[in-house]
């Protein structure tokens, strides 16, 4: 073939347009399996549940806990636990960029707040910003609140109140 | 046309047949090998099973009691999986001879706390005796992964919180 006078250089560039062509065939059918293979799995709502279970009905945490039994009464909240440091004791994750969460116990008319208290509370002052502003992009959050109304125990008197969890996930 | 050429001949023939199935060959080889990978791929049961486990555990540091809940790493055929706790995450991989830290792993973390104690623990989806899960136990100090697992998915015992189906098969206190 080489030795043919019209050989040489112009039959191998004969080829090319094919060698390009099953080229491009081949990554398009690359191209479609990664398009329709998913493997991306979102479970925010999941966690934001987790964490608000967590939050309400640890042994403990902030909800009160009979010295005498042991048993805890979710929904009643111990204001002498209703701190960061609490709550840092009894969910806390390896990385921190996780999860956070600021809880906001309020009276009953919603407005006088009695005292607020967080999981993580440096990761949740660092993106509140970025999420309550509903930035998009990795470096933001999402919030997700929850109210709902509790009884919190001062001084061994219950009391009517409502408690605000804002719960933070960073994308 | 090279066939139709006066000084055409038949090598010439022969090696342009020779590329073009050269070519076509790689061009198969190439497209079911990517194809026969992505079915035979395990990384969505890993990142499905890592957080699902991830969140159980994390769940079970909320409880108030004794609680085993029997689970399933159901998989397709040929797919076998380990499910290692460790005291920060839940680690999921393809199982094999080496140590977990020298395979591919797909993790994820849950809460700790400082009142419960996370003992690790390795669970497989295929066990010697065949039972087609584990259990995740949990009292109110440790949590941990153990060999109390019963198929009896119709346990659903609502005054007990109990939860059936899926890869979470029953709750028992």
């Amino acid at each position: 073939m080489l030795n043919n006078k019209r050989g040489g250089v112009g039959e191998i560039l004969e080829h090319v347009p094919k060698i390009l062509l099953t080229i491009a065939v081949m990554a398009g059918i690359f191209l479609l399996i990664g398009y329709y293979t998913s493997i991306t799995i979102n479970i925010k709502p999941v966690e934001v549940e987790v964490l608000f279970n967590r939050i309400m009905y640890s042994p403990n945490c902030i909800a009160y806990t009979d010295n005498v039994t042991g048993r805890v009464y979710p929904g009643i909240i111990n204001l002498d636990n209703f701190t960061d440091e609490t709550l840092d004791r009894a969910i806390n994750y390896s990385y921190e960029r996780h999860i956070a969460a600021k809880l906001e116990l309020y009276k009953t008319d919603r407005q006088t707040i009695i005292n607020t208290s967080y999981v993580n509370r440096v990761w949740y002052e660092r993106l509140e910003p970025l999420a309550a502003s509903k930035q998009a992009g990795p470096a933001s959050a999402q919030i997700t609140t929850r109210a709902t109304p509790v009884v919190y125990r001062k001084d061994g008197i219950n009391n009517p109140g409502f408690l605000v969890l804002s719960i933070l996930i960073p994308n | 046309m090279r066939f139709l050429n006066k000084r055409g001949s038949w090598e010439d023939s022969f090696m342009y047949l020779l590329f073009t199935l050269g070519l076509v060959v790689f061009f198969y080889f190439a497209v079911f090998s990517k194809i026969n990978a992505a079915i035979n791929d395990t990384s969505y049961q890993r990142i499905f099973f890592s957080r699902d486990l991830a969140l159980l555990v994390d769940s079970l540091h909320a409880t108030d009691g004794n609680f085993s809940v029997s689970y399933s790493l159901y998989t397709r055929n040929g797919v076998w999986l380990d499910a290692d706790l460790v005291s920060d995450k839940v680690i999921l991989t393809d199982h094999s001879e080496k140590p977990v830290d020298e395979r591919a792993q797909v993790s994820y973390v849950f809460g700790r706390s400082a009142f419960v104690n996370i003992i690790p623990a390795i669970a497989t989806s295929r066990t010697a005796d065949y039972t087609p899960g584990f259990s995740v136990d949990a009292d109110n100090s440790n949590i941990t992964f153990g060999n109390n697992f019963k198929s009896d998915s119709n346990a659903n015992f609502a005054g007990k919180g109990g939860r059936s189906g899926g890869a979470g098969a029953s709750t028992t206190w």
